[in-house]
């Protein structure tokens, strides 16, 4: 099958999905090169317009694209692709439509490459056997902290190993906001307005700032990496309003940072809340940064660090499962 | 077994000869001493003990320091621990000497206190130093404030798992 092209469907071209389409395009001869996988985007679908190209679609500005009416449902039950990338928008309510656009790739025999985290969040273990019972390869590298190779390394480099416990800072937003406070000795509100002056932050910071969107994000490692059934419900949330300019003050006095910190073990409570951090500490990393650390039996304490948002690095995070998905479908060279 | 502990002392001649002689007492021997001339304050001064001492011995040890000397800090691994939080609200309205209280009846102590008060109308920090004979009477007394700070309102920070500090 590696004379085929791989055909993908994309589903969200915002900045994640832009971002895609020009890695694809630009990159398409080196990846073939390199892995023997041809890649074509072939369709794609944002709100209700769509896009198709069984050519390829050449990577330009959005409204060059030959948008006609159309829904991401329809493309993906056509089923004229090999593999369906869901990069929408994340929805903290129910996960939809990205949901809806999940289970109808995999009831439609279509791998699955993620980086809205809703569906992961809300339905991990749903679409997990779903997939399972189909054979079919699901992905989602790129919904929690983009680059950072969390799963890779998880499911690669640790497959013997058993992770006990994870932590980390799973959001670049607060995290800079926290950073800025420590700094500056700013209060929360003027480092907020920072954040969103430098686009950090969203004009209503309520999914960063009150911990929604590291409590999504942990709930999808409680389920992969400790195999803990749960969802985004599970997750006992704590955000960093409450915490003050005198709180950060007291805290590096005593030689600490104050982190919005996301944590589970194999038992007791999945939660995300303003923590204390040594100076020092793997996690003590400053800025928009995003750090996973794992506890395993084994290996000990692992940690990644790395920028956790932005087009380029979620696109490397699809790319690279993409590769995966390729490689498992017969897309790709035979490897050595 | 190794711990190392930091005591107050009053900068006075035979103060220190006073805590060796424990550490003697309970079978410990003392690998260093150092004075932290840079905290003196009020004719006190903090001092850094490291020790090899057997397990009941330590317990032992930082139980008799604990009722003559302010305990600043125990490190020792599966013994007496040290950790650090932080309260923030309006801790004095809510009634600190309840939440101290709590930490103390779970076998728990306070070691430090520090505050930072930003007016009347405005949430105040606290950060609370802890010291424990054991991990178990840690956690009972990080339970405890826990639970009191929820009835209180206060946002507890702790630290994060598997970092105690000192």
């Amino acid at each position: 099958m590696a004379d085929h092209p791989f055909r993908v469907l994309l589903v969200g071209y915002g900045t994640v999905g832009r971002a895609l389409h020009r890695v694809l395009v630009e990159r398409h001869d080196a990846l073939r090169e390199r892995t023997g996988v041809d890649f074509r985007l072939v369709a794609v679908a944002r709100r209700d317009r769509a896009a198709r190209d069984p050519k390829g679609l050449a990577a330009e500005h959005p409204n060059a694209l030959a948008w006609s009416r159309g829904e991401a449902l329809e493309l993906i039950m056509e089923g004229d692709a090999d593999v369906v990338v869901e990069a929408s928008p994340t929805n903290l309510q129910n996960g939809q439509p990205g949901l809806g656009h999940a289970r109808a790739a995999l009831e439609g025999g279509l791998p699955l490459v993620l980086a809205n985290k809703g569906p992961m969040a809300f339905a991990y273990r749903e679409l997990h056997d779903r997939a399972a019972k189909q054979g079919l390869p699901v992905r989602f590298e790129a919904t929690v902290a983009a680059a950072v190779p969390v799963f890779h390394t998880q499911r690669h480099a640790l497959a013997g190993d058993t992770v006990l416990r994870v932590d980390g800072i799973l959001n670049g937003t607060s995290n800079f906001i926290l950073t800025r406070m420590a700094e500056e000795g700013s209060g929360l509100d003027q480092a907020l307005r920072e954040a969103q002056a430098m686009g950090y932050a969203e004009a209503d910071p309520t999914a960063d700032v009150d911990g929604l969107d590291a409590g999504a994000k942990l709930a999808i490692l409680a389920n992969h990496v400790l195999g803990r059934p749960c969802t985004f419900h599970d997750v006992k949330l704590e955000g960093i309003r409450g915490v003050t300019r005198e709180a950060v003050e007291l805290a590096t006095k005593h030689g600490h940072r104050i982190k919005l910190i996301a944590e589970a073990g194999r038992e007791g409570p999945i939660r995300v809340g303003p923590r204390l951090v040594p100076r020092g500490s793997t996690l003590d990393v400053s800025g928009a940064l995003n750090a996973v650390r794992f506890h395993a039996e084994l290996a000990g304490q692992l940690t990644m660090v790395g920028k956790g948002a932005g087009g380029k690095e979620t696109a490397a995070a699809l790319l690279s499962d993409l590769l995966e998905v390729a490689k498992l479908r017969g897309f790709a060279a035979p490897g050595p | 077994m190794r711990m190392e502990f930091e005591v107050e002392l009053p900068d006075a001649p035979g103060e220190l000869g006073n805590v060796l002689a424990r550490v003697a007492q309970f079978g410990g021997n003392v690998n260093s001493v150092v004075h932290r001339h840079e905290t003196l304050t009020d004719g006190r001064v903090a001092v850094v003990f490291q020790v090899d001492i057997p397990e009941d011995g330590a317990l032992r040890l930082v139980d008799a320091l604990a009722r003559t000397h302010r305990l600043l800090r125990v490190n020792r691994e599966g013994g007496p621990v040290g950790s650090v939080v932080l309260l923030v609200g309006h801790v004095f309205e809510s009634g600190l000497t309840d939440l101290l209280d709590a930490v103390f009846e779970a076998d728990a102590e306070v070691v430090e206190l520090d505050v930072r008060i930003a007016g009347r109308s405005n949430p105040s920090a606290v950060l609370v130093r802890l010291g424990a004979p054991d991990a178990g009477a840690m956690g009972r007394g990080l339970e405890a404030l826990r639970q009191r700070a929820a009835t209180q309102g206060l946002m507890l920070l702790e630290p994060v798992g598997g970092e105690a500090g000192g």
